[in-house]
């Protein structure tokens, strides 16, 4: 097999992979995004988001991936943790005991663990820049969460807005999206 | 902090994915110290020179010399 035929094939099977990721992506994007929103428009934009990084994943070379097992690990302790949350959250009510309205809403916190160990974990096995930029994405993170909820806290006290604390696990998210496509075009 | 990475590299005949596999990181990484916008760890210097056969500071050196005081010693 000569060398040009082999890039080729190389290149188709990459393709394939970079489709089936983005098809995958898209499904479950699609999926989060309609159980979140409950409408069209979070179906749409869970679409658009899952094949998006479905498409970005598969295009990343083996040293800035998360290794599979690591990623799987990931993927279920995330899965775990908003189950749990939303459960607890969906659960409480005032109804109950108040020993079992603690023991709800404390629930989340073991699947929570799980999770911070299951991302160190996986960061760890990152080449070093990858590392370096996964860690300016956090502090950036950190510093977009922390100005925001402080400067909404404040519109919370005076009664301008009302902060829901579950808005911050997702700011918290979309900081660090916005911090690591930051960083990875500032060492591109 | 400077480097001659790229020369070197051409000099080889290396792409930077090449370079990338050998050293056992992201073809990313090492765009990004022949850009100058990172400068590796101690350890992917070392490995860096193995795989050149030099030592870090024929590949590495500083811009300007910040430790006067000291190499005057």
């Amino acid at each position: 097999m000569d060398q040009k035929q082999r890039t080729h094939e190389q290149d188709g099977s990459v393709n394939r992979d970079i489709r089936r990721d983005t098809v995958i992506g898209a499904l479950l994007g699609g999926a989060i995004g309609f159980l979140i929103e409950g409408n069209v428009l979070g179906l749409l934009l869970g679409i658009l988001l899952g094949a998006v990084i479905g498409y970005r994943l598969e295009s990343l070379t083996p040293q800035m991936k998360y290794p599979p097992h690591l990623l799987r690990r990931m993927i279920l302790a995330a899965g775990i943790y908003f189950l749990v949350l939303i459960g607890s959250y969906t659960l409480i009510s005032d109804s109950l005991d108040a020993p079992l309205k603690i023991t709800l809403g404390l629930a989340p916190i073991a699947p929570g663990f799980y999770l911070f160990y299951a991302i160190g974990s996986a960061i760890a096995h990152l080449d070093e820049l990858q590392r370096r930029i996964q860690l300016e994405a956090i502090a950036i993170s950190f510093g977009g969460t922390l100005l925001t909820t402080m400067s909404v806290g404040m519109l919370d006290t005076i009664g301008v807005v009302q902060l829901n604390w579950i808005y911050i696990t997702l700011m918290m998210s979309v900081f660090w999206l916005a911090g690591k496509l930051w960083t990875m075009w500032k060492y591109r | 902090m400077r480097n001659t990475l790229r020369i070197l590299r051409a000099e080889r005949n290396w792409s930077q994915a090449k370079l990338a596999e050998l050293a056992g990181v992201s073809r990313q990484t090492i765009n990004a110290i022949e850009t100058g916008k990172y400068d590796p760890s101690l350890n992917l210097a070392f490995k860096l020179a193995r795989l050149f056969s030099m030592s870090i500071e024929e590949i590495f050196t500083q811009e300007e010399d910040v430790y006067p005081e000291i190499r005057k010693q």
